[in-house]
């Protein structure tokens, strides 16, 4: 879509743009005529902007560490009208002076903790002394200097007393009492001339001078002055506590100012890639084919625009929207995890969904675990209503419970054997076709089998891929080939592997099979890589490789689903053994296991069977089933929109303005 | 008494190497490679879904030394119930579970290191994963050959 509209109306129009939310603006290219046509440059307040965002995100993140809000886990966002989130420029000064006050009560609170802690310092220090009634303050007369201190114990007091007595006789040493770590207190009386030596062999005794400032008069005072200065900063303290809670009541209004500014950010981002001449702007995008006509409708009506519309050519990139029925949208999610599809190229999703579901079920065959996620699942979707990614998730989840639930059924599992467990083998449970764990090899085959239809399937949209370029004889003569290969093998180790019982028909199908390798090796002779040249050893070349990595590439392929096998066994052997432990004892000890045992037991088991059945079937879907086909170099539609943070805007009807 | 039960210990001791060495393997790899997609997702979440795949390639091997666990176990009859295999049956499947054990660690471990460069180039260009993909998958024909070594030797012991 292209839109050439008048200056003045550019704002407006990107506003509503950005309202509507399904226009993809094209970045603009930096090679045009630059002397007709200019991009805006970046402004000034873009640093201003993100400074406040980032104080904000701090602050608000500060909040809600400190006041922390009563929320349910998976609470949506709190909304806002349109009204609301169209901020006045006094609110949005406001809101400034909030963050301002939060920011400085912050500041002066860490200036506050550190004098408090420098108090208790102090305290500390001085409380040894309480019981002293010397004044402290009295340092020195005339001729002596007093030191006041603490040494580590009786021995050290009386090797200092010996040492004094032998070599600084003009010293005298009091001792002014214990304290209750042994530790001796006390006051050393020197001429001042000597004083210094007296203090350097004072270090050599551990000795702990007082310190010299803040001691008014007897320890005991000083303590009280101390205590009482202690109690005012905290009373500050609280004061600046008080002053952040209050502002904390108002978290949502900044949390609302964030995302005014970041819109704001977004929105000038994109008016950086408008074109501009002297009276008009010109702005190309990428709209939803679907929504083309009413979006064009509804600029004509509201604004004086020239808006023209076209679709895409074949070789632009255009970016992928995927639109798929209410069953196969949930398991995009798993598409998206990967990658887009490329632009002509088929939409993988219509024949991945089905698989994965089934897949997903078979690795978490339990009808037990299947309603418990089926039960949270809607939960989630109708109780705590999660929107975006969370929702598509629930949604995937429920149509996956489902599947597991089928095949639960299928393989016999609730809660693994907790029936046979609980009942000691009176009750069990009903299996609608074979229980793994007694005949893994039955499912391994199956599972390899159901792998080998996946592959087929892939192929075939390999196939379909290439009509859609145009190369369908191409598509054709690389997949058939295979097709026919992999069914002869089948057919010939059918015998072996017990799907066929009589030996006419084994006899019969191995005469099939022969025809269809000798058919397939003939088409690979011929077609391998792409046709070309006709040279006999070029083609033997290229039909041996093709052989070899198709070959060990199919092997690998069906061998990696023996992991649905591995997964099923996995869920099955956890399940059985919290089983056993949650029915032994007997009596109300059996109970009590049964309850907490099984229950903690079987919800983790539906933790990590489930993780496990995610990891695994996207897996599957990634490597195997998209390794056939998938090109994936495309890139998702990202329209602009109100990208918000913290709020959810109420969409209002679109309205007129003039 | 040893020698009586060495066919059964010799099966189980096979089989248990089987479902160890493999796992070990497969485990160092998966999680080496996980540090690497977690350095990665520190730079740039969205690329989460590619260095997921890349990460859980190496991880095939001790699902291929499992499976041989199963083999052996089935063949020899210990899992549905037999309790005496010949000491000449269980010497066979030790011998035939070597290929699964030492190739499956052994390519495991440098799986896993193809597949953290996989990641580290998946960092720089992210629509080249399926190469990267590519890269790794190769390694993993040299398990899978070990895998049908062992599996047709198990599978040849006469119990």
């Amino acid at each position: 879509m292209t839109i050439i509209g008048m200056s003045q109306e550019r704002e407006a129009v990107l506003e509503s743009l950005m309202k509507q939310g399904s226009v993809q603006v094209i970045e603009a290219d930096t090679e045009t005529d630059e002397e007709t046509c200019k991009t805006s440059t970046v402004s000034t307040g873009f640093a201003e902007n993100a400074d406040l965002r980032n104080r904000l995100v701090r602050t608000i993140e500060a909040i809600d560490r400190r006041f922390p809000q009563k929320k349910a886990m998976f609470s949506a966002k709190p909304s806002v009208s349109e009204s609301e989130f169209d901020l006045s420029a006094e609110d949005q000064e406001l809101s400034r002076q909030l963050l301002n006050k939060y920011e400085s009560a912050v500041e002066r609170e860490n200036e506050l903790r550190a004098e408090l802690n420098t108090l208790e310092q102090r305290r500390a220090e001085l409380s040894a002394w309480e019981d002293i009634a010397i004044d402290l303050n009295v340092r020195e007369t005339e001729l002596t200097e007093i030191i006041y201190g603490s040494l580590r114990d009786q021995r050290s007091l009386d090797s200092l007393i010996a040492e004094i007595k032998d070599e600084m006789s003009t010293a005298a040493i009091f001792n002014l009492g214990c304290t209750e770590s042994n530790a001796t207190l006390v006051a050393i009386v020197e001429m001042k001339e000597d004083a210094p030596h007296l203090r350097a062999r004072l270090s050599a005794y551990e000795f702990k001078a007082l310190p010299t400032e803040a001691v008014a008069g007897t320890a005991k005072k000083s303590l009280e002055l101390l205590h009482s200065q202690a109690k005012n900063v905290e009373e500050e303290i609280s004061r600046q506590l008080e002053i952040m809670k209050d502002v904390a009541e108002h978290r949502e209004q900044l949390m609302l100012y964030h995302d005014v500014l970041l819109v704001r950010s977004d929105k000038a981002a994109a008016d950086r890639s408008l074109l501009s001449t002297q009276y008009t702007f010109y702005l190309h995008a990428w709209v939803d084919a679907d929504k083309a006509e009413s979006i064009k409708q509804f600029l004509s009506e509201n604004f004086e625009v020239a808006c023209s519309c076209r679709p895409a050519e074949a070789e632009e990139e255009y970016p992928i929207l995927l639109k798929n029925n209410k069953f196969t949208e949930p398991f995009s999610v798993v598409l998206e995890m990967y990658g887009a599809p490329s632009p002509g190229e088929a939409d993988p999703m219509p024949v991945m969904a089905p698989f994965y579901m089934i897949i997903f079920g078979m690795m978490l065959s339990d009808v037990g675990y299947g309603l418990l996620l089926l039960l949270a699942c809607l939960y989630l979707i109708f109780k705590a209503k999660v929107q975006g990614m969370m929702g598509q998730m629930a949604r995937m989840l429920t149509l996956s419970a489902v599947s597991s639930i089928i095949w639960g059924f299928i393989f016999g599992g609730f809660f693994g054997d907790l029936l046979t467990a609980a009942t000691d083998g009176r009750v069990n449970f009903p299996v609608l076709w074979f229980d793994p764990m007694g005949d893994p090899i039955k499912l391994l085959i199956f599972s390899m089998f159901f792998g080998t239809i996946h592959l087929f399937a892939g192929m075939a949209l390999d196939i379909y891929n290439s009509k859609l370029k145009g190369d369908l004889f191409g598509g054709i003569v690389s997949n058939v080939p295979w097709y026919l290969i992999i069914s002869a093998v089948l057919m010939l180790l059918s015998g072996s592997l017990g799907l066929v019982s009589s030996a006419a028909t084994s006899a019969l199908l191995s005469e099939i099979a022969k025809w269809m390798i000798i058919v397939g090796g003939v088409l690979i002779l011929l077609f391998a890589g792409h046709g070309g040249s006709w040279n006999p050893i070029v083609r033997i070349g290229k039909a041996l490789l093709n052989v070899y990595n198709n070959l060990t590439g199919f092997l690998s392929d069906i061998l990696s689903y023996s992991r649905i096998l591995a997964l099923v066994l996995a869920t099955s052997v956890i399940a059985q053994v919290v089983n056993i432990l949650a029915t032994s004892g007997s009596g109300i000890v059996r109970v009590l296991l049964f309850i907490l045992v099984g229950g903690f037991g079987h919800l983790l088991n539906l933790a990590l069977s489930g993780l496990s059945a995610f990891v695994h079937a996207a897996r599957l879907q990634y490597v195997e089933f998209f390794g056939k086909f998938f090109e994936g170099a495309g890139e998702y539609f990202a329209p602009l929109r109100r990208n918000t943070k913290y709020v959810d805007i109420k969409a209002d009807r679109l309205e007129a303005k003039k | 008494m040893l020698l009586e039960n060495l066919g059964t210990l010799l099966t189980f001791l096979a089989a248990s190497l089987a479902a160890l060495v493999p796992g070990i393997g497969s485990a160092k790899a998966v999680g080496s490679s996980g540090e690497a997609a977690a350095g990665v997702l520190a730079e740039d979440p969205s690329k989460f879904g590619k260095v997921l795949i890349l990460q859980a390639l190496p991880g095939t091997q001790g699902i291929y030394g499992l499976l041989s666990w199963f083999m052996i176990m089935s063949q020899s009859g210990i899992l549905g119930g037999a309790s005496h295999v010949s000491w000449q049956a269980g010497m066979s499947f030790l011998i035939a579970a070597l290929p699964i054990v030492i190739v499956g660690y052994l390519s495991a471990i440098y799986q896993g290191k193809v597949s953290e460069a996989g990641i580290a180039l998946i960092a720089k260009r992210p629509e080249e994963s399926g190469k990267a993909i590519v890269l790794a998958v190769m390694v993993e024909t040299y398990a899978i050959l070990a895998l049908l070594a062992t599996i047709l030797a198990v599978f040849s012991v006469q119990v």
